[in-house]
């Protein structure tokens, strides 16, 4: 799509872009020549569909990651929610003294997050006991 | 505006001269993403779709046995589960509790028995219980998901570190005709599709659509036609019946009760290269994530499934390029 300055003739460069709601993108133009501007706001569909097809609007600013569009396209991936805990490894979890205990949920949560599990059980903590030293 | 500045503009758009680049460079970033897949699948020596058209004739549960007997003599394989929102290879391979971890060399699958890779959606999910469900308020449309669904696809093939490997299987989705050409086109050199059926003549009507929009719209030669649940062999005697009524061939006259299988393939020109028996442990063995050819490597359909590795290994893989 390209815009044209009526005024002058030619086309508009585009400018800048600024998201003015939740899946909404102001897009601003403006005329080298006499540089009268414009915003046009795009609805979201036309945004989620540009995202859909793993499209950046307004150009990359660095390389694609891994697995970016699903990651940012799914409402619960792994990473929003981290490992789950079985009921068996929630009691274990309590046989910490209370004032450690945030602290060894997060070692172990971090732990299950490296070796690629999101279910946090008894084999898990066995495996971070064992690691930590503990 | 001026007719002839209408005119100059349009001239220019069309030639694509004067009118300025597009920021967003949309034509860049897709030959980027092709080129993303093209290289990650460079190590990958051979590529095979496992396609139905029909849903529920035991599609996921060939391809990992199948995948498994390649594995078994010597071939380095992975499984893309390309069914996006009913993804069941990971449980069925014994790796359902795993996730992708993302490295800076890419997305490490899960490794399952024999050394499978795997790459699927439900390895993204929060748990178990999680649907495949996505942001945005276009959840409604067809359109927004199909796009979104093949651009996680195609991450999936282009983002995953299959490292070398033998042979990929593509466990499609059970569709005819809107997904398998798209999937087909993200995936450069698909040595071909092998397509799965059951002795039903709603399967084959079905599969028969399948073969042909595949060989006729995509272009991608068939490996050949895997009948499931050709029999069933009773555990206490052994005795091998139909599991299904004779099928009535969709070619002979009204009447006939010629088994469709051989028809089928002959009818349309593709070969049949196995028919797996019915066995009341195999989906046992994928509710507990230990794959049917491990647990019963000597069962009759153990054996069915080595046999079509076979035929395919020596009529489509060249062994040399076994890594």
């Amino acid at each position: 799509m390209k815009f044209i300055c009526m005024k002058c003739n030619d086309f508009m460069d585009y400018e800048d872009q600024e998201k003015v709601a939740d899946q909404r993108l102001g897009l601003v133009f403006s005329c080298k020549k006499c540089s009268s501007s414009f915003a046009m706001v795009t609805n979201s569909g036309e945004t989620q569909l540009v995202h859909a097809l793993g499209i950046q609007i307004g150009g990359r600013s660095g390389p694609a990651q891994p697995l970016e569009l699903t990651r940012d396209s799914l409402k619960e991936d792994v990473k929003s929610v981290g490992p789950i805990w079985t009921e068996e490894a929630e009691k274990r979890i309590l046989n910490v003294p209370s004032f450690a205990r945030q602290m060894a949920r997060k070692g172990i949560e971090d732990y299950a997050r490296e070796k690629g599990s999101r279910e946090i059980n008894g084999k898990i903590m066995d495996e971070y006991r064992e690691k930590v030293g503990m | 505006m001026d007719e002839d500045v209408i005119s100059k503009i349009v001239k220019d758009l069309e030639s694509g001269g004067a009118a300025p680049a597009s920021v967003t460079d949309i034509l860049g970033q897709v030959g980027d993403q092709i080129e993303r897949v093209r290289k990650r699948l460079s190590r990958i020596s051979h590529k095979m779709a496992v396609m139905s058209g029909k849903g529920g004739v035991g599609k996921s549960s060939v391809t990992i046995n199948l995948a498994l007997a390649f594995a078994k003599k010597g071939f380095k394989v992975g499984i893309l589960d390309a069914d996006i929102s009913g993804p069941s290879i990971p449980k069925m391979l014994g790796v359902g509790g795993r996730t992708i971890n993302i490295t800076p060399e890419g997305a490490m699958p899960a490794v399952s028995h024999l050394g499978i890779k795997v790459a699927s959606m439900d390895l993204m999910l929060a748990g178990a219980d999680t649907p495949v469900a996505w942001k945005g308020t276009w959840q409604d449309s067809a359109v927004w998901r199909g796009a979104l669904e093949m651009g996680v696809i195609r991450e999936l093939l282009a983002d995953v570190v299959w490292g070398d490997l033998d042979l990929l299987l593509i466990d499609m989705p059970p569709a005819s005709s809107d997904k398998p050409p798209i999937i087909a086109n993200l995936i450069p050199d698909l040595d071909g599709a092998i397509m799965v059926t059951i002795p039903t003549e709603v399967s084959q009507y079905i599969v028969r659509k399948s073969v042909t929009f595949a060989v006729k719209e995509l272009k991608i030669p068939i490996v050949g036609l895997i009948e499931n649940m050709k029999s069933f062999i009773c555990p206490e005697c052994g005795h091998k019946s139909g599991l299904f009524s004779p099928v009535v061939s969709l070619v002979e006259p009204e009447g006939s009760t010629k088994e469709t299988s051989g028809e089928l393939g002959r009818t349309m020109g593709i070969p049949v290269i196995g028919e797996i028996p019915f066995d009341s442990r195999m989906s046992r063995s994928a509710d507990r994530g230990l794959p049917f050819i491990i647990e019963f490597p000597d069962a009759s359909a153990s054996l069915s499934f080595i046999s079509i590795a076979d035929k395919i290994i020596d009529q489509f893989l060249n062994k040399e390029t076994r890594q």
